[in-house]
């Protein structure tokens, strides 16, 4: 981590030095990370002896690309320009005629997930320039992958929408009007779990989650999350 | 918008408990007939609207 940071810290300096003037700089591209992850497992007294999941994660990017080719030592793979090397610049292009100052295609990412049926985490991480850049920029599948919205979204999203439902109680449904029923403070556990899943919440939510046959996967895995 | 809750084709016993739970989760249900089932109508206000608390 400290190593890291180092990086981070001289990236940012190079970047600024190159904004601020036009003092020579390396010919070389700075990637610098610095991620922080935390996780917390208590049970307090306090709380009834119930587990307590806590996650923390922080992270830092940085990076310096020189687009300028001015570098104290800065040569050409291929001299084939009378032009001088203050004057050309880094540029990415394809077999077409397309051309761009730079080609880079980046994606920082996480998914965290925890439950009583397991918890798993996800870091994605990548930073690519040049021709790797354009493949991965091209390929719709790497698009799809790096989704912002998780693919059921829209789903989930019309299901919370719906007003229409049709009753279909089954013994996920009978565990949890038990489990509401035995305990007042159950409801905002039970409502937790809920917005965990991407449910709506608020008054005849959780009615709708016990009774309706849509609800049903959805009851029977947040049951299964409350340990019931 | 609060949302209107529908739920039709039930029996007389199902559309009792529905109402029942609904009463008690917020909302104000009505049984109704619906030929020869029954059919209820939960009309439950937005959660910014019913009062919620405050943490």
């Amino acid at each position: 981590m400290r190593s890291s940071r180092k990086i981070v810290s001289g990236a940012v300096l190079l970047a600024a030095i190159s904004v601020s003037g036009c003092v020579n700089h390396n010919d070389v591209l700075l990637f610098g990370t610095k991620t922080n992850f935390g996780v917390e497992i208590s049970a307090t007294p306090d709380n009834g002896g119930i587990p307590e999941f806590i996650v923390g994660y922080k992270r830092r990017e940085a990076v310096f690309m020189p687009l300028v080719v001015n570098g104290n030592d800065s040569k050409l793979i291929k001299s084939n320009t009378t032009e001088k090397l203050s004057d050309i610049k880094y540029t990415g292009s394809t077999t077409g005629t397309d051309r761009d100052a730079y080609s880079v295609f980046a994606s920082f990412g996480a998914d965290v997930t925890g439950g009583s049926d397991g918890n798993s985490v996800g870091l994605a991480q990548f930073f690519a320039t040049g021709i790797a850049a354009q493949r991965l920029g091209g390929n719709p599948n790497v698009g799809k992958a790096l989704s912002v919205q998780p693919p059921d979204s829209e789903a989930l999203e019309q299901l919370n929408k719906l007003t229409e439902l049709t009753l279909n109680k089954d013994d996920s449904s009978v565990k949890l009007q038990a489990y509401l029923a035995s305990d007042d403070a159950n409801k905002k556990k039970l409502e937790a779990e809920m917005k965990k899943s991407g449910l709506a919440t608020g008054p005849g939510r959780i009615t709708n989650l016990i009774n309706a046959k849509e609800f049903a996967d959805f009851r029977k895995k947040i049951a299964t999350n409350l340990g019931l | 918008m609060a949302p209107i809750f529908n739920y039709d084709n039930l029996s007389s016993e199902e559309a009792d408990d529905l109402v029942e739970q609904f009463n008690n989760d917020g909302c104000t249900a009505t049984k109704e007939a619906s030929g020869d089932k029954w059919k209820v109508v939960a009309d439950c206000p937005d959660e910014e609207a019913s009062g919620g608390d405050v943490e």
